[in-house]
């Protein structure tokens, strides 16, 4: 038999077109897919700043303040250290310069550090500083950041009161919750928490609010000074009172692992001693102190730390007092 | 008959199969790929989503000045680049080019190198290349231009599954086609070389033949014997 040309090209293209389908075939079969993008792992350490970050802060913040400290400067304070913890230690350059005690050097040994899971600002970091020696107790030290721009600056710091325990709190990786002052399910919320301890500071110890709160000795001292300068004052028709103040906006709340919360608590003390027609006079500390000619009034201002430690609802615990200081600022005639 | 189709066609699928391994093996895509992106903006972030890719070797940033290598946070990172002129990387659009958002274009430009928002943060200039194994899981790696000009381009390396695994067993198999095909070819020759039963059985009816026709002849030529008579 013979073939025609045109059955003869046929298979030709036949086997043209089995190549092509192969090779096509293969390459699509070795060319594997442009992979989607997976999902966002999640974060090992979801708290607002890991130790890498705090260390760092601590360590500005200790500088700042070691060199204010050494050149008893207070102009050198601002960047890490700002605000009440400024003002309260330029206040103690002064009084040192006028024979009053030094300042106290704070440790840059961290025993804990707190810190937020925030996703907002302000946002707060707390530590515990190491004793500076054997005639003091460690102190708490309170950071904030204001926005997302601003650095950690510390603003307050308050020794812990003997026998003052700090609850179990969420580790630094995690980060504590930073709470709203009326969040519920504790003993009582912050907010009335804070609204009792203050009303209980300016009433006294005879208050009905005093069985509500552990005992603490920030308290007893106000009290018992108050009861000193006011028998001072009385016979000679004169008059002492404290007028506490919580700085509301100021206040942070971070939840405890226990179920409990911590209560950084901002206060202004202004305490008023006044003896109509006498001349008082002031240690030369204080004295340093006042810009006017001291009469028969004089006016003392303290800016306050209190940490507060209320616990979860149904424990039980009454509301106590961990950690304060009562920061002298100022000095006035009125 | 049916021997005489069967080894060219097993053969021919042995063959067939050897040249599709064979034309995967030569068409297999590189081991790894680089896909660029331009970074248009002066800021860029890199998700951490973008840096748990399946394979990502490296991460390359070529930027013409001095820029930052940070890491945050998502949610910090999201406040922070909130109002600025932020590239942000999505992915993969093909092997060769990485999906690049420019987002805010016009927007501010924030440099802000000592905030306490970064976990971690270094200076480069030019180029860097950041291994993806060095970063924290579910961070944001965020890229800050100094100088507030355009970052330049990002290059993701990966590695790839070429997809041809599938190629030599294939061919292997295709080999041991065509070898069952040839087997079957030399058989069939070997047997065309022997006598078919046919032949065999012609042949030995035949030599039943002649043997019984020289027994004939043999007693034919034997004297016949009287019978006695008793």
């Amino acid at each position: 038999m013979t073939l025609t040309p045109m059955r003869a090209a046929r298979p030709a293209r036949v086997v043209r077109a089995a190549a092509a389908a192969l090779a096509a075939l293969s390459l699509a079969a070795c060319m594997p897919p442009v992979p989607s993008t997976p999902d966002a792992p999640t974060l090992d350490a979801p708290g607002a700043v890991v130790p890498a970050q705090s260390d760092r802060i601590v360590s500005e913040t200790m500088s700042e303040l070691a060199a204010a400290d050494g050149a008893k400067d207070p102009s050198l304070l601002g960047e890490r250290v700002s605000g009440s913890a400024a003002t309260t230690r330029a206040t103690e350059y002064i009084v040192a310069a006028n024979g009053g005690a030094t300042p106290e050097v704070i440790s840059e040994t961290m025993l804990a550090t707190y810190t937020t899971g925030s996703a907002t600002w302000p946002r707060v970091m707390a530590t515990v500083a190491e004793a500076a020696d054997a005639a003091h107790t460690p102190v708490v030290l309170e950071w904030v950041q204001d926005d997302v721009q601003s650095e950690y600056q510390l603003r307050w710091w308050a020794h812990m009161v003997p026998g003052g325990v700090l609850p179990a709190m969420p580790g630094q990786s995690t980060g504590a919750d930073q709470l709203s002052l009326d969040t519920p399910g504790f003993t009582l919320t912050p907010e009335q928490a804070i609204e009792d301890y203050v009303a209980l500071l300016n009433a006294g110890a005879s208050s009905e609010l005093e069985e509500a709160f552990a005992p603490d000795p920030y308290r007893q001292r106000m009290f018992e000074a108050r009861t000193a300068l006011a028998a001072s004052a009385a016979p000679r028709s004169g008059t002492y009172g404290d007028t506490v103040t919580a700085r509301i906006d100021e206040a942070f709340v971070l939840a405890d692992a226990e179920g409990g919360a911590l209560v950084f608590l901002p206060l202004d003390v202004v305490s008023d001693f006044n003896v109509p027609g006498a001349q008082l006079s002031l240690p030369a500390s204080d004295k340093a102190l006042l810009q006017e000619t001291l009469k028969a009034r004089v006016v003392h201002r303290y800016e306050d730390l209190v940490v507060l430690r209320i616990g979860a609802a149904g424990s039980g615990l009454l509301p106590t007092v961990v950690a304060a200081d009562h920061n002298l600022v100022s000095v006035a005639t009125s | 008959m049916k021997r005489k189709w069967l080894a060219p066609l097993v053969g021919l699928a042995g063959l067939a199969l050897c040249a599709v391994g064979g034309v995967a093996i030569l068409l297999r895509p590189a081991a790894t790929v680089n896909a660029v992106g331009d970074l248009e903006a002066p800021i860029a972030v890199i998700p951490p989503e973008v840096v748990a890719f399946d394979g990502l070797l490296s991460i390359s940033v070529t930027a013409p000045g001095a820029f930052d290598v940070r890491t945050a946070r998502p949610v910090d990172v999201v406040a922070w680049a909130e109002d600025a002129h932020t590239s942000v990387v999505r992915g993969l659009v093909s092997w060769d080019d990485v999906q690049v958002d420019d987002v805010n274009a016009g927007g501010s430009y924030v440099a802000d190198g000592d905030g306490d928002l970064w976990r971690d943060s270094r200076h480069a200039t030019g180029e860097t290349t950041i291994d993806p194994a060095d970063v924290e899981p579910g961070v944001v790696i965020v890229l800050v231009s100094e100088s507030g000009s355009s970052l330049g381009d990002v290059t993701l390396t990966l590695s790839r599954d070429r997809g041809n695994g599938w190629a030599w067993p294939v061919i292997a198999g295709g080999l041991s086609l065509i070898v069952v095909g040839l087997v079957i070819l030399a058989a069939g020759l070997v047997e065309s070389q022997l006598p078919t039963t046919r032949e065999r059985e012609r042949k030995g009816h035949d030599s039943v033949k002649k043997t019984s026709e020289a027994k004939k002849a043999k007693v034919d030529a034997q004297p016949k014997r009287k019978a006695k008579k008793p």
